[in-house]
């Protein structure tokens, strides 16, 4: 037993049976507690996934059955239920109502034709944080980013809903650092944009979890 | 990422662009779909695993970085760790019977598609300068997702033999792909 490979480091071996797929099941779930806290380890990996990867192209395509997007998507992007589903969401923006809500419709940058553009400012009671949001209607492009206040502590996200008039919050999804921006069919006057915080990723189960921060009701031009 | 579509819509992905992570899906669920059904060899399974693929592909989608993987390598690496993770965490007496049906065979098929790229060509250069059983059990345990006891079995070998064959293998593949 003493051929040249098996002077492998062990820290490389794990990372290549990683990598290959062939440990048991609990050295496994060791590897890949390795992978989450140790970055040494994951480049390990990495490199190991770039070396293996030209086996890729023996993976054949098979489509997949049709409705499977849509199965992913219900689950991603729950679409609201009944009203009684609104859940808390909406009590607290009643509460934050009556003292912060700020909202601007303002016809920016006019362009030849077509509806102006819609600019608000969420904010909220003794929040730091503002997010400045636009929305084109050209382009059916909301872009949305922090203009003031700290970034989401570590191991949490800002997560951006709509609230159409008198429905349930759709999720926007998570707002990352710099400009966000997304693809939204209409953003009617009456509807609310408001931020929480929910865990890294947003929260889970598509009905916000975490605080409600800010908030900005859409008025009418 | 000029020349990488996949890691373009990855990184829209990643700023909650639903319409890019849409376009994502039609660009890779079918070879993603491929690899989990070629892994897990069930197609019921497969659909479940490839739904979860994605799931993680939208939560995650910030951690990728186009400087590190191509934007397919990545996504494969995360449809094969999830299905070799549930491959794993069935009982042990359900893998014992289709273990075969994913070796690999002599002929040169797939070999024939994979020298159709020079990146390719290196690593199947290097998968020849091994003793040709090793070689065989590096490709089916990557492509296949077998264990070191599916192997050790097939090859009639104790299990810490195969272990380190497959490490004395895998250390030369690399010396070779840095030579």
């Amino acid at each position: 037993m003493t051929e040249p490979g098996d002077h492998m480091p062990d820290r490389e071996a794990l990372a290549a049976e990683y990598v290959l797929g062939t440990l048991p099941h609990a050295e496994r779930l060791r590897a890949e507690a390795l992978i989450a806290e140790d970055a040494g380890f994951r480049a390990l990996v990495e490199g190991w996934q770039n070396r293996l990867a030209p086996l890729n192209d023996d993976y054949t395509e098979v489509p997949p059955p049709e409705e499977l997007l849509g199965r992913i998507e219900d689950r991603l992007f729950p679409a609201p239920e009944r009203p009684h589903s609104r859940g808390w969401l909406w009590g607290a923006l009643a509460g934050l109502a009556a003292v912060a809500l700020v909202a601007f419709v303002i016809p920016a940058i006019l362009p030849p034709s077509g509806p102006p553009a819609i600019t608000a400012t969420l904010t909220g009671d003794g929040q730091p944080l503002v997010i400045a949001a636009n929305y084109d209607p050209a382009t059916s492009e909301l872009t949305v980013e922090r203009t003031a206040g700290p970034a989401a502590e570590t191991g949490k996200d800002y997560e951006l809903w709509i609230i159409p008039a008198g429905q349930a919050p759709i999720s926007l999804g998570v707002v990352g650092e710099g400009a966000s921006v997304l693809q939204l069919a209409d953003l009617p006057a009456g509807s609310t944009l408001a931020i929480t915080l929910e865990v890294a990723g947003g929260s889970p189960t598509g009905a916000a979890q975490g605080p409600l921060l800010v908030a900005a009701v859409i008025g009418d031009s | 990422m000029a020349d990488d579509p996949v890691a373009e819509l990855i990184a829209a992905t990643a700023r909650a662009d639903r319409a890019a992570f849409r376009a994502l899906y039609h660009a890779a669920s079918a070879k993603l779909f491929g690899t989990c059904l070629r892994i897990l060899k069930d197609r019921g399974e497969a659909e479940d695993a490839v739904q979860e693929v994605f799931t993680r592909v939208w939560l995650n989608a910030r951690r990728y970085d186009a400087t590190k993987a191509r934007g397919m390598t990545w996504l494969i690496a995360i449809a094969r760790n999830h299905a070799i993770d549930r491959l794993r965490a069935r009982p042990a007496t359900a893998a014992a019977d289709d273990t075969t049906t994913d070796l690999p065979d002599r002929s040169p098929g797939p070999e024939a598609q994979v020298l159709a790229r020079s990146e390719a060509r290196r690593i199947a250069d290097c998968f020849d300068t091994l003793e040709p059983s090793r070689a065989e059990a590096i490709r089916g345990a990557y492509l296949g997702g077998l264990s070191y006891e599916d192997l050790s079995r097939h090859h009639d070998v104790p299990l810490n033999t195969m272990r380190s064959w497959l490490r004395r293998g895998l250390m030369k593949l690399k010396e070779c792909l840095e030579a």
